[in-house]
């Protein structure tokens, strides 16, 4: 048994590290082939051609392809990312800085949605069928299918343009001023300002958790199970919370991991819209400006998280439900 | 008029947005992107031709069909210029019955393509950096040997005008070579000059008065308008926008946002006025006792951040140590500098490689002093590939202000350095970023920032109706221009360029796509620019008839369903 | 005394188009200690009986009439507080599919312990050695206590539900097609260890099937449903020896004895009747190959034999019946009243 999780869980980490160099290689590739190169972006009318093939150079792009695809690779390996060109500072100084503002903003939002969408879920798998059931599910529905964008400009709109409750973005006040590291992110000025975007994020995410525990709760509940369970007299309480709850959960577990992973790549909208410095508006203007550095290993970076927290959500998996390694090890994976 | 109509609201609903979709967006022609999308607008009708300007049956033979393709940017980038690209086009097909094709892309694509002169027309525009007020810069876009940009555009009689003004370093002098090259060009249409827009901006008047505005689109955030400012209170000035420097550091600069940072910490020679004419800044006074050579004479009582004194040795070193390592996207400014020398106690000599006028109006404005004793050997004892990558927490510099706080895409905070000469009513400037313009127009309107430049004509009217801000449209010296590739037929003939000049109907793009708020240019050197500006320019605004009749003159003939035709080759 | 007694028994569905009556005026009784085989069709509302005992009815279905006397208590409108103490120390419960009746996510060993101190104030190790002695009763090792269930063959996970339902000496169990799914040999061997169990544990058990063989092969007695009601009951050799209703008959034909050979089966044309709508008479009419005009008309209850009882308007000819129904052609001769030609099954 142990034995198979074990084969399991290294099938598994071979996999993701498959992926992985797949997807580092897709990027170096991708960029390469987008039309203009980095200099386009930092051209201006007082530089000459000269001037642009000098930046080149600098950039190390006047090599061959070859040579460039094996530097980075060895980049990738030895985790030494080089320098931006946008900013020429260390790439991994600029990404650590702003992952850390994604990641307050995410995880906070991600767990958050992900408790309340699992109470949300139940409560609605509860009333099924209910007036409550029915509108509940509408809104879930509706926070699902509504642009983070346009909801994210209502709020500024409503709550801080017209109301003035909460800022209108950034994550400090203009003139704030943090009183050590960890005050930039415990202030009641952050928190102020964390308001909003997270309520947003929450919501937003909100709609899967919840509708993925509602339905799995119903269908569990419908399991043959949780019949006999009644039978033998076992509690109401002890039937949805110790077994059907658990068994819906699972599902919901493996979207969690995975829904983090895109929360933080994918936060490009939340950011732009409450001007969060985050990773994903870095990620989006490092691409836009071709800055390779930047951008391939930010893009790895989330497709690290991405493969990690699926491959934690397999392990997780793995240990909760006795199922998935031995079904897995004899199918042969997915 | 509907049609005209129906996309204008398009444009303003996505100019509304726009500083959210739009991103970095307003530092045109800097921004990139990819992705290409072609869109053909089949709506526009063509006129019936006049009889006798028609060709049929074997005739045709000896024609072709004028058509070509016009390149421009998404409609998130450049909203405007999307919207007004088609507008032109539409106006092209219908008044002179050409088969045009709108082609939409990302500047990583259109852009190259105007550098590297890969199109039939391409809607270009140029942004009014501070750099630019000098003519040179526009006037040598029109040089044959322009390098990057012109649209395969040679007349040796420009030419050798532009070259004379370069030599002329007496300003009268040079200012009338200026006018006869904009007259030339002018006339020649090498490409059809549209329109300056106003640059828009609103500032706070509620906690905030005396602001200096400059020309060009980075108005507000130069050493003038902090100076004047006046906060209620102990308020810091704060600028909120989208742009931001990526670094303050003097050797790594690659957008004109971290020249704009840089400017605050590092002093310049001379700095451009609030009229765009240069003014003495770390510099006392310059000469040319020849047009290649400049004296120039630095203030004696600066110090450096660091308490240290400024030396002329210091102006030398840091050309030297530019020329050395290289900073490309600083390089047209150093490169024309052959040697640098301290002649007397306080005067340093610049012997360029040619005579030029745009001298101190560019090149000294834009060139940075950077301290000896902190950059000299640091490369070799920090271990550095190029000085670029030193991560600088001091940034010593000899400017106004120092970096109290610098957060990457959030904010820099400058605190005013009590040392400098210059006088502040401010203790500090806070460049304050934000997602989008209607963020950082929100935060003027509350009170929470100084002012926002370069905002969409939806956000302007918003701001116009709110007490406390006042919104302003600032002319300006960037311009906006169909660039018509010259070596291209039928755009190799003059004829043709000047009746497209003449199908072109600006006054009414600039009241459906800019409210009014743009002057209409016929050269390089729009009004804003006061003192260089030719005001006596022929203009072209015979319309359809002018235009189908110099067609028609020119041996120009319409098919039977109104398409232009040329004569074969 | 009868240790299970229903009286009147009818179940009613709420459906969107009408009350379906699952259920319909069922009198049925168990004895402790003996075997009853419930045989019938899917859909003939053996399923529902049981649930309706169980206490296990869906949502939208209810008891409209009758009673149900378990035990010398009725179990209809028992407040659940009531309840909890008969369900698995009385009256336990094999479902239906045993591949799903255990918690997926809890090892074999916890969900019998939880169980037993549901009931019995005895500590985990204690409840967990009643478990272990039980699994060894049923045939499975002890130590696989702590493994999850799908760790276990299909028929292992059968007997663990067996013993599951048994860790307490019920006085009732209620097996609902203990056997389907599994190959015949786990069959027979599921079957005889249910009768070994029994015996032993000297519990009263209900089998639920579709499979007629499995009855004859364990069951005391037989009751056979039709359409919701109860149309014959009686000894197990009674009612196979001298079926008295032609429905029974049929069930005899559709399936193989163990003796027997798969090429003479003939299943009965047609399906259940809809019980939304049921048809005025004897429900079987439409599918009979005896039926006359009469059959329309609401049959009465006869007695066949001692404790063998039949609906059916011609109980007296059902020595003729039975040796016409044993020739195929006898079922499927007259196609034109069965234009459907949907088989069962």
């Amino acid at each position: 048994m142990n034995v198979q999780r074990l084969k399991y869980l290294l099938k598994r980490l071979g996999l993701s590290l498959v992926s992985l160099w797949l997807v580092a290689t897709i990027l170096f590739l991708i960029f390469r082939l987008l039309p203009g190169d980095p200099t386009t972006s930092v051209i201006a009318p007082q530089m000459s051609q000269q001037a642009r093939q000098e930046l080149a150079a600098q950039y190390g792009l006047t090599q061959p392809l070859h040579v460039q695809y094996v530097y980075y690779l060895k980049n990738i390996v030895t985790m030494n990312l080089g320098n931006s060109f946008q900013y020429s500072s260390p790439v991994t100084e600029i990404i650590s800085g702003r992952l850390v503002n994604t990641l307050v903003l995410m995880v906070t939002s991600v767990t958050l949605a992900y408790v309340l969408g699992v109470v949300v879920g139940a409560f609605l798998a509860w009333k099924r069928d209910t007036r409550i059931d029915v509108f509940g599910v509408g809104i879930v529905l509706v926070m699902y299918a509504a642009p983070v964008f346009w909801t994210g400009m209502l709020g500024l709109m409503v709550f801080s343009f017209r109301f003035g409750w909460v800022p209108s973005g950034g994550i400090h006040s203009v003139t704030f001023v943090a009183d050590g590291f960890w005050d930039n992110y415990i202030s009641t000025d952050f928190l102020h300002h964390l308001v909003l975007p997270v309520t947003v994020t929450t919501l937003y995410f909100l709609s899967v958790p919840a509708l993925t525990m509602r339905n799995n709760l119903l269908d569990v509940l419908r399991e043959d199970f949780i019949e006999m369970m009644r039978a033998a007299g076992l509690s109401e309480y002890s039937i949805l919370y110790r077994h059907a709850a658990r068994n819906a959960l699972l599902p919901v577990l493996h979207y969690a991991a995975v829904s983090l992973g895109f929360a933080i790549g994918g936060s490009v909208i939340i950011e732009k819209v409450f001007s969060w410095p985050g990773l994903g508006r870095l990620i989006w203007q490092a691409t836009l400006a071709q800055d390779y550095p930047l951008a391939q290993f930010s893009f790895l970076m989330l497709a690290t998280i991405v493969i990690g927290l699926n491959f934690l959500a397999d392990v997780l998996s793995a240990y909760v439900d006795p199922r998935v390694a031995v079904e897995q090890a004899n199918t042969g994976g997915e | 008029m509907d049609r005209d109509r129906r996309k204008l609201l398009a444009g303003v609903g996505v100019g509304a947005v726009g500083g959210i979709a739009g991103c970095t967006g307003t530092d045109s022609p800097d921004d990139s992107g990819n992705a290409t999308t072609t869109a053909t607008s089949n709506s526009s009708k063509k006129k019936t031709p006049d009889s006798d300007r028609v060709v049929t049956g074997s005739e045709l033979e000896e024609y072709e069909t004028v058509s070509f393709t016009m390149q421009s940017y998404t409609k998130s980038l450049l909203p405007q210029r999307y919207e007004w690209t088609h507008l032109f086009h539409d106006q092209l097909v219908n008044k002179l019955g050409v088969e045009a094709e709108v082609q939409i892309g990302q500047v990583g694509q259109i852009f190259d393509n105007w550098v590297n002169v890969d199109y039939d027309v391409n809607m270009a525009g140029w942004s009014g950096k501070p750099s630019r007020i000098d003519p040179n810069t526009f006037l040598s876009a029109f040089h044959t040997d322009g390098g990057l940009y012109t649209p395969n555009y040679s007349n040796p009689e420009y030419d050798e005008l532009v070259e004379k003004s370069q030599r002329e370093t007496d300003r009268e002098a040079r200012k009338e070579l200026v006018m006869e090259a904009q007259q030339i060009l002018a006339e020649d249409v090498p490409v059809v000059f549209l329109f300056a827009d106003d640059a828009l901006a609103a500032t706070n008047t509620a906690n905030w008065s005396n602001y200096t505005s400059q020309i060009g689109d980075q108005n507000y955030v130069h050493v003038w308008n902090l100076m004047s400012m006046e906060p209620q209170g102990d308020l810091p000035a704060i600028k909120a926008g989208t742009l931001f420097p990526a670094t303050l550091n003097p050797m790594a600069p690659t957008k004109s946002a971290d020249l704009m940072g840089l400017k605050m910490v590092y002093d310049r020679l001379v700095r451009l006025g609030p009229d765009g004419q240069p003014q003495p800044w770390a510099a006392t006074e310059w000469t040319a006792p020849e047009p290649d050579t400049f004296d120039v004479t630095l203030r004696d009582d600066m110090t450096w951040h660091d308490g240290e004194d400024v030396t002329p040795e210091d102006v030398t070193f840091t050309i030297e140590f530019l020329q050395e390592w290289g900073v490309p996207y600083m390089k047209s400014f150093y490169d024309p500098i052959e040697s640098v020398e301290v002649v007397d106690d306080n005067v340093v000599r610049f012997n360029l490689e040619s005579a030029s006028a745009s001298f101190t109006g560019v090149n000294l404005a834009l060139l940075f002093i950077l301290p000896k004793h902190v950059w000299d050997g640091l490369p070799e004892d920090e271990g550095l590939e190029h000085p670029k990558n030193y991560n600088d927490t001091q940034y010593v510099g000899s400017g106004p202000f120092t970096v109290n706080t610098f957060e990457e895409s959030n904010r820099v905070v400058f605190d005013v350095y009590d040392d400098h000469w210059a006088d502040f009513n401010v203790d500090s400037f806070i460049w304050k970023k934000y997602g989008g313009k209607t963020q950082a127009l929100a935060t003027v309107e509350k009170g929470d920032a100084s002012w926002v430049v370069n905002i969409q004509p939806g956000q302007f009217e918003r701001a116009k109706q709110n007490q406390g801000v006042e919104a302003n449209g600032v002319s300006q010296h960037g311009w906006k221009a169909i660039y018509m590739n010259n070596a291209r037929r039928p755009f190799d003939d003059k004829m043709f360029r000047k009746a497209v000049a003449h199908a072109t109907d600006k006054e009414r793009v600039i009241k459906l796509v800019y409210g009014g708020r743009a002057d209409s240019i016929e050269g390089p050197i729009p009004p804003a620019n006061d003192f260089w500006h030719n005001p006596d320019l022929p203009s072209y605004d015979g319309g359809e008839e002018k235009a189908r009749r110099m067609l028609f003159e020119a041996g120009y003939r319409w098919n039977e369903d109104g398409t232009l035709l040329m004569p074969k080759e | 005394m009868n240790l299970l007694e229903t009286r009147n028994l009818s179940v009613e569905y709420g459906t969107d188009e009408g009350p379906l009556r699952a259920v319909d005026g069922v009198d049925l009784s168990v004895e402790s200690g003996e075997i009853l085989g419930v045989v019938g069709e899917s859909g003939c509302g053996k399923t529902t009986l049981m649930k309706a005992i169980l206490n296990l009815l869906p949502e939208n279905g209810d008891v409209v009439e009758g009673d149900i006397q378990f035990d010398g208590r009725s179990l209809i409108d028992i407040p659940e507080s009531e309840l909890r103490p008969i369900r698995w120390e009385d009256l336990s419960y094999i479902i239906q599919n045993a591949m799903t009746t255990l918690d997926p996510v809890y090892r074999i060993g916890s969900q019998f312990v939880e169980i037993i101190r549901t009931h019995r104030d005895v500590s985990k190790s204690e409840a967990r050695s009643m478990a272990g002695e039980m699994l060894e009763d049923v045939g499975i090792d002890r130590s696989r206590l702590s493994d999850y269930p799908h760790e276990l063959s299909g028929g292992q996970r059968q007997r663990v539900v067996i013993a599951l339902a048994l860790v307490l000496d019920p006085k009732l169990v209620i097996a609902d097609e203990p056997t389907t799914g599994l190959d015949v040999v786990t069959q027979e061997e599921i079957l005889k260890l249910i009768k070994r169990i029994q015996k032993s544990f000297d519990s009263a058990v209900v089998l639920i099937t579709h499979d007629i063989s499995v009855v004859a092969e364990i069951a005391d007695r037989v009751a056979v449903m039709y359409g919701g009601e109860l149309v014959e009951v009686g000894p197990t050799s009674d009612v196979f020896h001298r079926s008295a209703h032609p429905y029974t008959m049929g069930l005899m034909n559709a399936f193989p004895s163990i003796e027997e050979s798969a090429d003479e089966l003939v299943s009965i044309p047609g399906s259940p009747p809809n019980l939304v709508d049921p048809p005025t008479g004897c429900r079987f009419t439409e599918r009979c190959p005896f039926a006359t005009e009469e059959c329309y008309e609401e049959p009465p209850e006869e007695t066949v034999g001692e404790r063998h009882r039949s609906r059916c308007h011609y109980t007296a000819q059902a020595p003729e019946f039975r040796e016409r129904s044993e020739r195929a052609e006898t079922w499927t001769a007259d196609e034109s009243v069965r234009p459907e030609g949907v088989y069962n099954e």
